[in-house]
């Protein structure tokens, strides 16, 4: 009995954190629809600035007001005013890939300014590892004490704001339904910018309280932190407090107790007490009811105008076939001066560069042509990887080993992928998110797999007489792979499954009402990215020649995803461009001092904010802007008396000057400008502009 | 937020409570409205009818601020409301009811009246929620239970209670009958008839033309987002009897 | 009518306390044409979404073809042979009129496959193009047929939404509210499409519609719908005749 309490009192004060970061998720979420996953980074900023204004001789409640009563409220309003405001009626992709970016961007400028100097964590009230007493024989530390108290007393409080008072009130209306909650007189933006900062303060008290429990005010043990409130909150259906209060606690619990009952020195119970909210987080994403029917429909709406999916525009064909002609030049040169000019390790880096964009590849086709979002895509790589070592190890030719490693990959990925399909948006990315996690923390430890920190080592690939052990060489091979997959992936979207994932992604309904299995279609687009993914792993593994767990960290999935997206995730070329820029830029930053080892991930990460705006993302926007100004060049050099004035099959407004609002002019016009398409067609009709209904009305 | 400066008080025709001048409303490239323009005269009751994706509803919305109003000019006693965001145009006195679900169906009765009390009116007057009770008894008994459960007819009754707890300058209501049985369609005119009567104004959003017409002074006939015809309810009868099919079973 | 193209039985969905649908026991023969009429909130768009599969009704069957469906997944109806239109559209946003129909082609037909794709084979084939175009041209949409659907009015929009639905062709035809929000042109267009349906490619339409004219011109039989229970059912004249109708609907005694 006083073994079962002395492992079960310390989980505690780990579940009372937990549950102070899963009421502010669940509580922005309402209020807001957005996942804020950068609460996990306001923790560990309130953390830091708490450790070292303590460490400076500040008093205690000094630093306690300014690092959670201060600090962390103000960067949630920020947020809020300045980015998710704006996403309300964005689709989720367009609400997680920002707080992703501040995930990763926030630790990365907090270490910057700070260092990486090892900070050691300080206690709020009572000294941290004094024992204050007994129960029970199991010795109750102030750290514990405190946590406890503290969680109490403010979860407590704030159930009592949110039934009875007037702010609480208008909170719950908000939530429900923010254009009635107007209706009735409420300022819904002001509740819910509270909503945000109620939530940041709860953010980083979790920071405060949680930072003595480890050694050093790390940002990963915090991003931990955020996964399992993550849990406690799907727990809780993402909609009850209370729910997710008993979550919280009952996981901090549990994770305390495997670590004490496994057995010790094993992969299990090293592994699965960081892993548990994981496999928690599954189990309730798909038992529990689904995100989708825990919203309450908001009946009002339809007043929002409709949001519209990106598509490319056309170009006038000279326009086109110039750039066109441009991408083929800058390819041909990048390709030539790898294998002729650049130095050796220049050449290592082109191939990086290839490869990553085989990975990268699988979000375009999952996320771009499919509109899922899986945070899990380091996870199918690493299984290819591995994959591909252990064949190698059993002597299976190489390049064999690389295209079996996407059959194994592919089918890992079906089998994420018949869960999630219960669930929409954010929820398969979070079950991804998990299915990555326990790739990390268990499954790639075992000697069969990943072989945890020692890793594997593959060989490069021979085909016959060739080898291809060189540089040079593997940099064709991958270059081959990178052709071949990306020339797939494009037949694909052009084809049957690419048309019907473009149709999916537009109006599930609409798409069923034709016939599609929309079921089938989600298996089918998950497991092929799965095999891209590990294809593109297999020859990350060939071409280092050593992988370890390390290479395929969980974070891995997420920088994936916010560069991708910040570059382009709707087409082919968008994956190479982020597969180069990313490894060049690796290459760039990894001779700077190492306070500004972030600088990369920092870099696409603000990059990933202006998302807000530029779904498309920021290179594609910028190709646009370019070809617009290319098209209104081409078109005054172009005799403009005779054929300016809308001449037929020209795009007749997308020469017009650049709109005020910063869009290219291209773009703009989809929005103001019915029937004058980006498709390049001049609509005869000027009578169409009288249309004559309110179209979303209910009847 | 430029109508915020411009608080000054009713100058034009005060005669009018809230006053539409060529308004024009769209949802992304569907455009909705072109050009409305009608006014609701004080201590009125205005009908506003139309056939179906007539604009009515939009019409409803535009007043209110949920639709936002890109070419026009709406005043709402006295004050150029046409940019205001709709808790602004709440607070200065205009209730608007949408059709369908209109209660926050996550909070209990009590809960609902006590937002839109405070919200309206700041501190709710202490008699604010027991008027709205002793005219609903069937709410009052309800008054701890989520409005969520409660039926079509008694949530139409909730949010029309609202109205009553704290007295409105104008009403805007969409689609009274909204899925309701002929009996509930009753409960719900004479209860318009009492807002009426505790002078609010009322801008009534009807199909049923013969129960809306009854209560009215005025109507507004809106045909494909314009408005046909404008007036006493006698004046536009020949334009109502155009929005009957023309089936000579129906004009017979 | 021995064997009825669709028939529903019973059929009840509430929401919460509100019953949208109560008992609603409806035949409808092949290439018959019926509409569906009711004042708004009678069940009308509920019908057809318990008939599609869209939602699950609380009791009731429906038969398509003499065979159970209402355990069958919206998709495998829709390739049974029962095509919609909806009342909020469900266009494909991104895609253009023609891409709609192709793809519509392609999933009605089955023909389309992964590996098809990859080798490039995936692309539409001289006779479906065919396929769509004529059909564009049957809708009045062949000169917008290639710009986005979000650029286009709300009348083309739903004109759209009904050549999609006529892919294939299926038996049945749903139309939710066909003529909201289309001009003179575009409605004559759907009343002309919508009439030879039924005669010349034996395709049952049930249209709900508000526009009573346009239902005239159309329709052979009515259905009136109110707090979703069926309260007439028969031929236009006599269903028009009946003041239980005009009162449930209009609101007049006229």
């Amino acid at each position: 009995m006083s073994l079962f309490l002395s492992y079960l009192l310390p989980g505690i004060p780990y579940g009372c954190a937990y549950a102070l970061m899963a009421v502010g998720l669940v509580l922005t979420y309402r209020a807001s629809g957005v996942f804020n996953l950068a609460f996990g980074a306001q923790a560990f900023v309130s953390a830091v600035i708490f450790s070292i204004a303590l460490h400076d001789g500040w008093p205690g409640w000094a630093a306690f007001v300014v690092a959670v009563l201060l600090a962390s409220p103000a960067l949630g309003l920020a947020m809020e005013r300045l980015l998710f405001r704006y996403t309300r009626a964005a689709g989720p992709l367009v609400k997680l890939v920002p707080a992703l970016g501040l995930l990763i961007a926030i630790p990365a400028v907090t270490q910057m300014l700070v260092g990486t100097a090892t900070r050691l964590p300080s206690s709020l009230v009572l000294q941290p590892w004094k024992v204050y007493f007994h129960l029970a024989s199991t010795p109750v530390s102030g750290e514990e004490l405190s946590t406890t108290v503290i969680t109490v007393a403010v979860v407590a409080a704030f159930a009592l704001v949110l039934r009875s008072s007037g702010l609480g009130l208008r909170m719950r209306a908000v939530v429900e339904s923010p254009r009635m909650a107007e209706l009735s007189g409420v300022r819904a933006d002001r509740t819910s910018a509270a909503a945000w900062v109620l939530s940041s303060l709860l953010a980083g008290l979790a920071g405060v309280l949680l930072a003595p429990m480890y050694s050093t005010v790390a940002s990963s043990n915090f991003t931990a932190l955020l996964v399992a409130a993550i849990a406690a909150a799907a727990i809780g259906s993402f909609a009850s407090l209370p729910l997710t209060l008993v979550g919280a606690i009952g996981l901090g619990i549990a994770q305390q107790l495997l670590a004490g009952y496994l057995p010790s020195g094993t992969i299990l119970s090293s592994g699965l007490r960081p892993a548990f909210p994981f496999v928690v987080l599954a189990i309730a994403l798909v038992a529990g009811r689904s995100l989708r029917s825990a919203e309450v429909r908001d009946p009002l709406a339809s007043c929002d105008p409709p949001v519209h999916a990106f598509r490319a525009p056309a170009r006038m064909t000279e326009v086109a076939v110039g750039s066109r002609a441009f991408t083929t030049l800058a390819v041909g040169m990048l390709v030539a001066t790898t294998l002729v000019l650049v130095p050796g390790n220049w050449e290592f880096v082109f191939t990086l560069g290839v490869v990553l964009s085989i990975i990268f590849l699988s979000i375009t086709l999952l996320t771009g042509m499919g509109g899922q979002i899986s945070l899990g895509q380091a996870a199918f790589a690493g299984a290819g990887a591995f994959t591909a070592g252990q064949l190698a190890m059993h002597s299976v030719p190489v390049l064999g080993a690389i295209l079996l490693a996407g059959v194994l990959a592919a089918a890992l990925g079906a089998v994420v992928a018949l869960p999630a399909l219960r669930l929409g948006g954010i929820a398969v990315g979070l079950l991804t998110l998990s299915f990555a996690l326990l790739a990390t923390n268990v499954l790639f430890l075992y000697p069969w797999a990943g072989n945890g920190a020692t890793g594997l080592t593959v060989p490069r690939p021979t085909l016959g007489p060739i080898s291809f052990a060189g540089n040079g060489a593997f940099f064709w091979l991958s270059l081959v792979f990178l052709v071949v997959l990306a020339g797939a992936v494009k037949l694909v979207q052009w084809g049957t499954t690419g048309q019907e994932l473009a149709a999916l992604r537009g109006s599930e309904r609409g798409s069923a009402a034709i016939g599609i299995d929309v079921r089938r279609l989600r298996v089918v687009a998950f497991t092929v990215s799965a095999a891209i993914a590990g294809i593109g792993g297999a020859l990350y593994a060939s071409l280092q020649q050593s992988v370890s767990v390390n290479d395929f960290n969980y974070q891995f999935s997420l920088v994936y995803v916010v560069v991708v997206a910040a570059v382009g995730v709707y087409s082919v070329g968008g994956a190479i461009e982020a597969g180069v820029l990313y490894a060049v830029l690796m290459q760039l930053t990894s001779t700077l001092s190492s306070r500004f080892s972030s600088l990369l991930a920092l870099v696409f990460a603000v990059v990933a904010l202006t998302y807000v705006r530029h779904s498309e993302g920021v290179v594609a926007y910028a190709k646009a802007w370019v070809l617009d100004r290319a098209e209104q060049l081409t078109r005054h050099l172009q005799a403009p008396p005779l054929r300016s004035a809308g001449a037929p099959g020209m795009p007749a407004g997308s020469g017009t000057a650049r709109a005020q609002d910063g869009h290219p002019a291209s773009v703009r016009d989809r929005a103001d400008h019915p029937e004058v398409g980006a498709g390049g067609v001049t609509a005869g009709r000027s009578e169409s502009q009288d249309l004559h209904a309110t179209p979303r009305s209910h009847g | 937020m430029t109508g915020a400066r411009s608080d000054t008080t009713a100058q034009g025709d005060v005669r009018s409570l809230l006053e539409l001048r060529g308004v024009e409303a769209s949802y992304g490239p569907y455009r909705a409205l072109f050009g409305v323009t009608f006014s609701v005269p004080e201590g009125s009751a205005v009908a506003l009818v139309g056939s179906n994706g007539a604009g009515k509803s939009t019409v409803a919305r535009v007043v209110s601020g949920l639709v936002r109003a890109k070419v026009g000019t709406i005043r709402f006693a006295g004050h150029d409301v046409t940019r205001w965001p709709a808790w602004r145009i709440a607070r200065a006195g205009l209730a608007h009811a949408p059709e369908g679900r209109s209660v926050f169906a996550s909070l209990t009765v009590e809960e609902n009246l006590i937002l839109a009390a405070r919200a309206l009116g700041g501190r709710p007057p202490s008699g604010a929620l027991d008027r709205a009770f002793s005219t609903f008894g069937q709410l009052a008994a309800r008054r701890h239970q989520l409005a969520g459960t409660l039926s079509g007819g008694e949530q139409r009754m909730l949010s029309l209670a609202k109205v009553l707890a704290v007295p409105q300058r104008l009403l805007v209501v969409d689609e009274a009958s909204f899925g309701l049985s002929p009996a509930v369609v009753d409960e719900v005119f004479d209860t318009l008839r009492m807002i009426r009567a505790t002078g609010t104004s009322l801008l009534v959003v009807e199909q049923h033309l013969d129960r809306v017409l009854s209560m009215s002074d005025r109507a507004v006939v809106l045909v494909r987002g314009r408005v046909a015809a404008e007036g006493t309810v006698a004046d536009v009868e020949p334009a109502i009897e155009r929005l009957l099919p023309a089936h000579p079973q129906w004009s017979a | 009518m021995a064997s009825a193209l669709l028939q529903t039985a019973g059929l009840t969905k509430r929401f919460g306390r509100v019953a949208a649908l109560s008992e609603v026991s409806l035949r409808f023969g092949a290439g018959e044409t019926v509409g569906v009429i009711g004042p708004n909130g009678a069940g009308k768009t509920t019908l057809f979404d318990c008939i599609l599969g869209v939602l699950q009704p609380d009791a009731g069957s429906v038969l398509f073809q003499g065979r159970r469906v209402d355990r069958l997944p919206v998709f495998r109806r829709s390739l049974l042979g029962i095509g919609r239109t909806f009342q909020r559209l469900e266009l494909f946003s991104g895609m253009t009129p023609r891409e709609h129909l192709l793809v519509t082609e392609r999933a009605r037909s089955g023909r389309g496959a992964l590996w098809k794709d990859a080798l490039g084979l995936g692309r539409p084939t001289p006779g479906e193009k065919r396929q769509a175009a004529d059909l564009l041209d049957l809708v009045g949409l062949a000169d917008v047929a290639d710009a986005p659907v979000e650029s286009l009015s709300l009348g083309r929009s739903r004109l759209v939404e009904l050549a999609r639905a006529l892919v294939g062709p299926p038996k049945l035809l749903l139309c939710d509210e066909p003529s909201s929000g289309l001009d003179d042109a575009e409605r004559a267009t759907l009343v002309s499409v919508l009439g030879r349906l039924g005669h010349e490619r034996d395709v049952a339409v049930v249209v709900v519609e508000h526009d009573l004219d346009l239902v005239g011109a159309v329709v052979g039989r009515l259905v009136v719908l109110d707090v979703g229970r069926v309260i007439a059912d028969g031929p236009v004249e006599a269903v028009l005749a009946d003041t239980v109708v005009r009162r449930a609907y209009l609101g007049v005694d006229r």
